[in-house]
């Protein structure tokens, strides 16, 4: 189990496989789609977290072993893991900590612009 | 765009690009369909490339970190290997550094002065007087001045010594300089405190003014800012500091501590023929030695017409200040340098070894790897990584062990550098070292590292196959480790003659005996200094009280004891003999003595008789020759009776009778040809207080502990004001000419030890790998029933041949090279039969025990173990 924050990237990819496996740039769109624009993944920034991740045993690939030559072999799935989706949940409980705590102070979310 | 990011791909690590490069790929590609347009391409240029880049770094550092990791726990497990080679390269690097900067202060770097490539020192022959060279005097001085085109400033000044006295402290006898000309212009140190001096201060109204050392300052004036203006009294003479300079200046001696201005009415600024002056000069800009030298040599033929009675074929001579002041040390350096390579050369052939035999010794792993998939630029880079690893811990490791050498390099350093600045390793040294550093780690780690790794892949795709291409690389290797022992060898055989030489030497007669006797150095000073009768009292007074002491035998004063003073060397010549202009005139080494000095010395008496009360200040004036001078002077007759004269101007008509005949003694050094010496009583001889006895020897066999205490007090109630210095027994002086050779030795010797070390582990190493190679076939022999002599006889011969190879072939070379530094070696012949055989019996034993391991292993090979399929 993770104890550190996850990096904003780390946790949206995560995110983005909650519902379904997605293959990379599939992964992408998710993310820009789901945070309005903000925040945009490089190809580098992708596979350099997915590989981590992958190490860490947050996400498995899906092989597609029977695939042909060609589009599909280059488009490998990931899928969120046991492990993957309780580190996004602990995560998620460790914002909303954080976000009581504001509260606890008087601090109110403001709306974004 | 497509194209240019692919191509863009190859800064990442080749494991991350294979995995996701085409999906990174794919990826752009579809961004580049979802946004079409120029605008819209060049933002995503200008967003991917930084990522990429990013992205590389973060999993190159990645990568990195882990091959640390690896290579650190895989030292960790197997730590001998590793630490033998950063200990290898730490000694061989830390001898080089040492080495490095001690050549670049003699040989490299630009004395501490302005302009020092144009500084030149100036001396100037005397063939009328029998000197070839010899210092220039000071109306030639003056001539120079006034006449030279070439130079655009001179300056001169003599060394001397001067007592303090008064102020708070005891009287104290100081290394002085008094500096005519533009000294200070030409070396333009900046004082620490004050001024310096300036020709004003030369006039002959001027004010008496000194400048001091900052360690003079420091221990006499506590550091105290108030010392300018304070007043020395010395040598009997008020003079006001005006100045102090600071421990980085140390011209002309380390342990000067006073500079003092050397007036006009001090010097006969005319007189062509006392030699004294140190004189040192800029050439103009542009000017080159040889135009300088035509310049002085046409001044020396202008001269030489005008004053034929002091000048007739006089010339004079310029070299470059830095050859003066490095000197002799410069080939001994060299010696040192080449020997430092040498070692580092081993070090770098061991290491080669250690990591082939490292590497080979993973080949099944690694052939494993290679065949799993890892590509060859991953090995490689784990290889890199623990060769740099290994490389860096050297290192690191060598400069520190430079530094802690260099202190013992230190008497290495010529006076002119502060020896604090010295000892530091600056910043070209560093380079040098990185640049040394690398190459050797090239060399010895990852060439090997790279050929492996090629033989792998090759093997991973072919069957195993050990025959064939490992005979060539035992062969090579084999012959690295011969010249491996032939380096060694050269430096043992070095070692080995500097050796005899430094026996030789301390065996050499110097013609006194220096046992039980205690000297020091004390001179009057001020105006009684120049009284002739005034200093006869006081050694009268200091002797008297001195040969009262009990257990005293015998005592008197010379003008310098042996070793002390490389100079006052005097034409003599036969009186009434008209001597010949042609011949070359007879020198002879002069010193003015008392009664007692030739007995305290137990310098041999060889005909007539030596002072005694006779000799009064105003009957015939004696001298006692040396047998050599007699025999040159006189080769038939006896010399008792006949009288000598000393040929300068301010002697003429002064005869000296000898008296007696002495053994010749080694008067100036131990390792020189002697000259013929000749002797003179004080209380007859006129002027001179330069010459004039300071230095007391006293015969006794008391130990120094006792007797130098009495002695400080026989002087302290005869003159108070008086310092008493270098007290210390003759022993010493005489132990004290062997000493830089004895330096030189030891460090060569070092050097030849580390040699040798590292030569045998190189053997040893080839010999296990060996051993370990043949483990079959030496199970095969012993099942068979080979004796452990036969066995033991295979392993030696293996392991003694290459050694016996390689000192064959070091001795031969270092016969070739001794000649070169031949003047280095005292008194032995480069083919001295005692240091080849120890040469030899070295490099023979350094074989046998390098042997021992590995033939204790062969006999414990266990056929039946071997000889079970595999």
């Amino acid at each position: 189990m993770n104890k550190d924050p996850l990096t904003p990237a780390t946790f949206h990819i995560l995110l983005a496989l909650a519902d379904r496996d997605r293959h990379g740039y599939a992964i992408l769109q998710e993310v820009e789609t789901r945070t309005e624009g903000a925040l945009k993944l490089s190809p580098g920034t992708l596979y350099s977290n997915l590989k981590r991740m992958l190490a860490a045993g947050w996400i498995v690939e899906l092989g597609s072993a029977l695939a042909p030559e060609g589009e599909a072999a280059r488009r490998r799935t990931y899928h969120l893991t046991e492990d993957g989706r309780a580190t996004a949940e602990a995560e998620l409980a460790r914002l909303e900590r954080l976000v009581g705590q504001a509260r606890g102070f008087g601090l109110q979310p403001r709306a974004a612009s | 765009m497509i194209g240019f990011y692919r191509v863009l791909l190859v800064v990442l690590p080749s494991a991350f690009r294979a995995e996701y490069g085409s999906e990174m790929l794919t990826l752009v590609r579809d961004r580049r369909q979802d946004e079409p347009g120029l605008v819209a391409q060049l933002r995503l240029a200008a967003e991917l490339i930084p990522d990429l880049l990013s992205t590389a770094f973060r999993e190159h550092l990645e990568a990195t970190r882990r091959d640390v990791n690896l290579a650190v726990r895989s030292f960790l497990r197997s730590p001998l290997d590793p630490a033998i080679i950063v200990l290898t390269l730490a000694l061989g690097l830390g001898a080089n550094v040492a080495l490095l900067t001690a050549l670049d202060h003699v040989l490299v770097r630009p004395l501490p002065f302005p302009d020092a490539d144009r500084l030149v020192q100036l001396w100037e022959s005397a063939p009328l007087r029998g000197y070839r060279e010899v210092q220039p005097s000071p109306g030639t001085f003056r001539d120079w001045e006034e006449r030279t085109r070439a130079l655009e400033t001179l300056a001169a000044h003599t060394t001397t010594e001067i007592n303090l006295t008064g102020g708070d402290g005891p009287p104290e006898r100081l290394a002085s300089c008094r500096e005519a000309g533009r000294f200070f212009t030409l070396l333009a140190p900046r004082p620490v405190l004050g001024r310096v001096l300036d020709v004003g201060d030369q006039a002959p109204d001027a004010t008496p003014v000194v400048v001091i050392s900052e360690g003079l300052w420091q221990r006499r004036f506590g550091g105290r800012r108030e010392v300018l203006d304070a007043t020395l009294d010395l040598d009997g003479e008020a003079h006001r500091i005006v100045g102090v300079l600071p421990r980085t200046f140390s011209l002309p001696h380390r342990e000067t501590d006073l500079w003092l201005p050397l007036r006009e009415t001090a010097v006969d600024w005319t007189d062509r023929a006392d030699h004294f002056l140190n004189v040192m000069a800029r050439l103009r800009p542009g000017t080159t030695l040889a135009a300088a030298q035509a310049d002085l040599d046409r001044v020396s033929a202008d001269l030489a017409r005008e004053f034929p009675e002091t000048n007739r074929g006089s010339e004079a001579f310029l070299r470059p200040l830095r050859d003066e002041i490095s000197g002799r040390r410069g080939t001994s350096l060299v010696l040192s340098g080449l020997a430092a390579l040498g070692v580092l050369g081993i070090a770098a052939a061991n290491l080669a070894g250690l990591s082939a035999a490292r590497a080979r010794r993973r080949e099944g792993e690694l052939t494993l790897r290679t065949a799993l998939g890892a590509g060859r630029e991953h090995l490689i880079r784990q290889l890199l990584t623990e060769n740099v690893l290994l490389l860096t811990a050297g290192t690191a490791l060598g400069l520190l062990l430079g530094a802690a050498a260099l202190p013992a390099l230190a008497h290495l350093i010529p006076d002119a550098f502060a020896v604090d600045d010295a000892l530091r390793i600056d910043g070209r040294i560093l380079g040098a070292t990185s640049i040394l550093a690398t190459l050797t780690g090239f060399l010895s780690g990852w060439w090997p590292a790279w050929r492996i790794t090629r033989r792998t892949s090759a093997l991973a795709l072919a069957s195993s196959d050990r025959s064939g291409r490992t005979r060539s690389g035992h062969r090579f290797y084999r012959g690295i480790v011969v010249l491996q022992v032939a380096v060694a060898t050269i430096l043992l055989l070095g070692t080995a003659l500097l050796l005899r030489g430094l026996a030789t030497l301390s065996n050499v007669d110097p013609g006194f005996q220096s046992e039980d006797v205690l000297t020091l150095r004390s001179t009057l000073a001020g105006p009684q200094a120049d009284d002739r009768v005034v200093r006869q009292r006081f050694y009268d007074d200091v002797l008297r009280r001195v040969r009262a002491l009990p257990g005293v035998e015998s005592a008197g004063f010379a003008g310098f004891l042996p070793f002390t003073m490389r100079g006052i060397v005097w034409p003599v010549g036969r009186s009434g003999d008209p001597t010949s202009q042609e011949a070359p005139v007879p020198l002879a080494v002069f010193r003015e003595v008392t009664e007692g000095y030739l007995e305290t010395l137990r310098i041999p008496l060889l005909d007539g008789r030596l002072f005694d009360a006779r000799d009064e200040p105003d009957a015939l004036r004696s001298a006692v020759v040396s047998a050599s001078f007699a025999r040159r002077i006189w080769p038939d007759v006896d010399p008792l009776g006949r009288q000598i004269e000393f040929l300068w101007p301010w002697l003429e008509g002064e005869t000296w009778t000898v008296v007696g005949v002495v053994g010749d003694i080694r008067a100036r050094a131990l390792d020189r040809d002697p000259l013929p010496q000749v002797y003179v009583l004080h209380r007859q001889t006129p002027g001179l207080s330069f010459h004039a006895p300071r230095d007391l020897a006293v015969r006794s066999e008391l130990p120094p502990e006792s007797l130098a205490p009495e002695l400080r007090r026989i002087l302290g109630d005869v003159a108070p004001d008086q310092p008493v210095s270098d007290l210390r027994p003759l022993q010493d002086i005489v132990d004290a000419e062997t000493t830089d050779r004895a330096h030189q030795a030891g460090l060569l010797a070092s050097f030849a030890a580390l040699a040798a070390l590292l030569a045998a582990l190189g053997v040893y190493g080839s010999l296990s790998l060996a051993v370990a190679r043949r483990r079959r076939e030496l199970g095969i022999r012993r099942a068979v029933g080979a004796s452990t002599q036969d066995i033991l006889s295979r392993v030696l011969r293996s392991g003694l041949g290459s050694t016996v190879l390689g000192a064959l072939v070091g001795i031969s070379a270092g016969l070739v090279l001794a000649p070169l530094f031949r003047h280095v070696v005292f008194g032995v012949p480069t083919h001295d039969p005692r240091a080849l055989l120890a040469t030899g019996g070295g490099a023979l034993l350094l074989g046998v025990l390098a042997s021992i391991g590995p033939a204790w292993r062969a006999l414990r090979v266990d056929p039946v173990e071997v000889l079970r399929p595999e």
